[in-house]
């Protein structure tokens, strides 16, 4: 009785952000590289989040071993200690 | 409308509603006269008897019931007794159960006929009065004593009938159990008893034996209103429906209260059908099969009693089928529905899941709902590809220590020039230093190193070749040359190479 009325409500409601999610959840999907999800078919959302997920880890392992090298690279290096803060400043 | 007995009985439209279909129409000449006599006297009760079952059922709570019946009636979980008509039609269709809406029209007698005969006098009543007036006299009063022994000091057609007329309801009751379940929306508990009438059925059919059919039928028949092939069914008006509830509810209530007497089961009076779902559906799936094995044992050494009870043991048998059969369609629509249900919210939750475990990868996120919380994992993600694809840059262009220099100054002027320009880009919104390099990651995919830069550090390398980690040493004097004798004068030559930047990013 109802219960489902509220619930078509709800569910009415909470469809337009589905919709707001999947459009956004496919604009991550394009984001994402395509070794991560090779398949042009549908992929289901908590994939494409999980594939987020991991993307942003290797993203951030990516950004951490080259800011060690590049720490390395200005501290190998002969200039002035100016200019590697404002190496520093622009890539770390 | 039936054998001229016309006394505009309520059973005879209950039975029009409740679709006692026409193909049988013309019954076969009834082998077991008792039972066809005593069926006709039921089939007439005056408009009082209903009036005492109202009664009745107000007085034992089943106005509860009603009442919650007719609140779902628009939701989801109509009780499958309500769609009886339509699965009647369907077997008929099916045309290999031809019988079974005659026995669920006797199901739908079984509560009124439900205490009918007294054990003496059942082939010989004529009089429909002393019936309803029993009907409601020995509900409260049966012992397990007298019950017991009305089962079996009746001998031939009384033994018969008492029997039959005990083993239906609890058939019935089952369809009681689902409404007062539905009514409780439990939906779980919803399934139970349809799972048990499954069971229940399945080793009835094992057991069964087609031998009393026919008088099965005969006994079945002439209860039957009218053809009703002729009419289609209608949609039953409200006042017959709800008496047909009542009707079912009546059974289930007595059914309640005769059962422990019966079968010394429960200890105590039982509760109201209405109420207790839990307790009717847990006692009518255990008693099925104890009941018939306890009447089995007990009759083994009654031969006529033996026939009788093969012939309850087979209606039986059909009833459940007809129940059976809808509580399979009933039972596999709402596990479906369930089990969408359950694959629903566990996707869900899966990507709730997947929302947290993003929310702490993205720093800064304080965002509640989804959507934002996606755009912000969404230009963070940019943001991050920016910030690696200059950082693997740098490290490409500051491997040679020698157009470091240069290179930091052209890119300071453009870190200063370009922040402004890159301030409305959302990558600023995460890391405002990153601003220029990346806005100058954008640009220097696009476009040649020379524009790139104001020296010509790389002449005839593309653009690319600077992401390559070493680049050829020939080159190197010369472009040191003239990133160094650029150095003193950034502004100007970036200024030069700033233009087409600009204008690409």
């Amino acid at each position: 009785m109802s219960s489902r009325r509220s619930r078509s409500r709800q569910s009415g409601s909470s469809r337009i952000t589905d919709e707001q999610i999947s459009d956004l959840v496919s604009k991550l999907q394009d984001l994402l590289p395509e070794a991560r999800l090779r398949s042009n078919d549908r992929v289901p959302s908590s994939r494409v989040l999980q594939e987020t997920c991991n993307y942003i880890r290797s993203l951030h392992q990516e950004v951490d071993d080259l800011s060690e090298r590049l720490s390395e690279l200005l501290a190998t290096s002969d200039m002035s200690s100016a200019q590697a803060a404002i190496i520093r400043s622009l890539l770390m | 409308m039936l054998r001229g007995n016309d006394t505009g009985s309520d059973l005879a439209e209950l039975l029009w509603d409740n679709g006692a279909p026409a193909p049988l129409r013309p019954p076969p000449p009834p082998p077991f006269q008792p039972f066809t006599c005593s069926a006709a006297a039921t089939t007439s009760p005056p408009a009082h008897d209903y009036l005492f079952i109202k009664n009745l059922m107000r007085g034992g709570g089943a106005a509860n019931h009603h009442h919650h019946d007719d609140d779902d009636d628009d939701d989801d979980d109509v009780p499958w007794l309500h769609y009886h008509p339509v699965v009647d039609d369907d077997d008929d269709a099916d045309a290999d159960t031809a019988p079974l809406p005659p026995d669920y029209c006797a199901a739908l007698l079984s509560g009124l006929s439900d205490h009918l005969p007294p054990p003496a006098a059942a082939a010989s009543r004529v009089d429909p009065d002393p019936c309803s007036s029993s009907h409601g006299a020995v509900v409260p009063s049966t012992s397990a004593a007298a019950a017991k022994q009305a089962r079996t000091s009746g001998g031939g057609g009384g033994g018969v009938m008492n029997f039959t007329f005990f083993s239906r309801p609890l058939q019935q009751r089952p369809s009681g159990g689902e409404t007062a379940s539905a009514s409780a929306s439990a939906a779980a508990t919803s399934t139970v008893p349809v799972e048990s009438t499954v069971v229940q059925a399945a080793t009835n059919r094992l057991r069964s034996t087609p031998l009393f059919s026919d008088q099965r039928m005969a006994w079945l028949h002439p209860p039957k209103p009218s053809p009703r092939a002729a009419a289609p069914p209608p949609p039953p008006p409200l006042a017959p429906t709800t008496r047909h509830r009542l009707d079912t509810a009546a059974a289930t209530a007595t059914v309640a209260q005769r059962l422990p007497p019966s079968e010394a089961r429960a200890p105590d009076a039982p509760p109201p059908a209405a109420t207790a779902t839990a307790t009717t559906s847990s006692v009518c799936s255990g008693n099925g099969d104890r009941r018939q094995l306890n009447w089995r044992d007990s009759h083994n050494n009654q031969s006529a009693e033996w026939s009788a009870s093969q012939d309850e043991l087979d209606l039986d048998d059909e009833l459940a089928g007809v129940h059976r059969r809808s509580a399979a369609r009933s039972s596999k629509r709402s596990r479906t529905a369930e089990v969408h249900n359950l694959s629903e919210r566990r996707r869900r939750d899966r990507i709730n899941e997947k929302m947290r475990a993003l929310q702490e990868l993205i720093p800064n996120c304080n965002k509640i709902d989804k959507a934002s919380m996606l755009e912000e994992a969404i230009e963070y993600l940019k943001t991050l590809q920016l910030q690696v694809q200059m950082m693997s840059m740098g490290t490409g262009m500051f491997v040679p220590p020698m157009m470091l220099p240069a290179a930091a100054a052209a890119m300071q002027h453009h870190h200063m020039q370009m922040q402004q320009m890159a301030g409305p880009m959302a990558a600023a919104a995460h890391f405002p230093h990153l601003g220029a390099a990346a806005a100058m990651g954008l640009a220097g995919f696009g476009m040649p190193a020379a524009a790139q830069f104001p020296c010509p550090m790389f002449p005839a390398a593309p653009p690319m070749s600077m992401f390559a980690p070493p680049p050829p040493p020939p080159p190197f004097p010369h472009a040191a040359a003239t990133a160094v004798e650029q150095t003193p004068s950034p502004p100007g030559a970036a200024d030069a190479g700033n233009a087409p930047a600009v204008k690409q990013a």
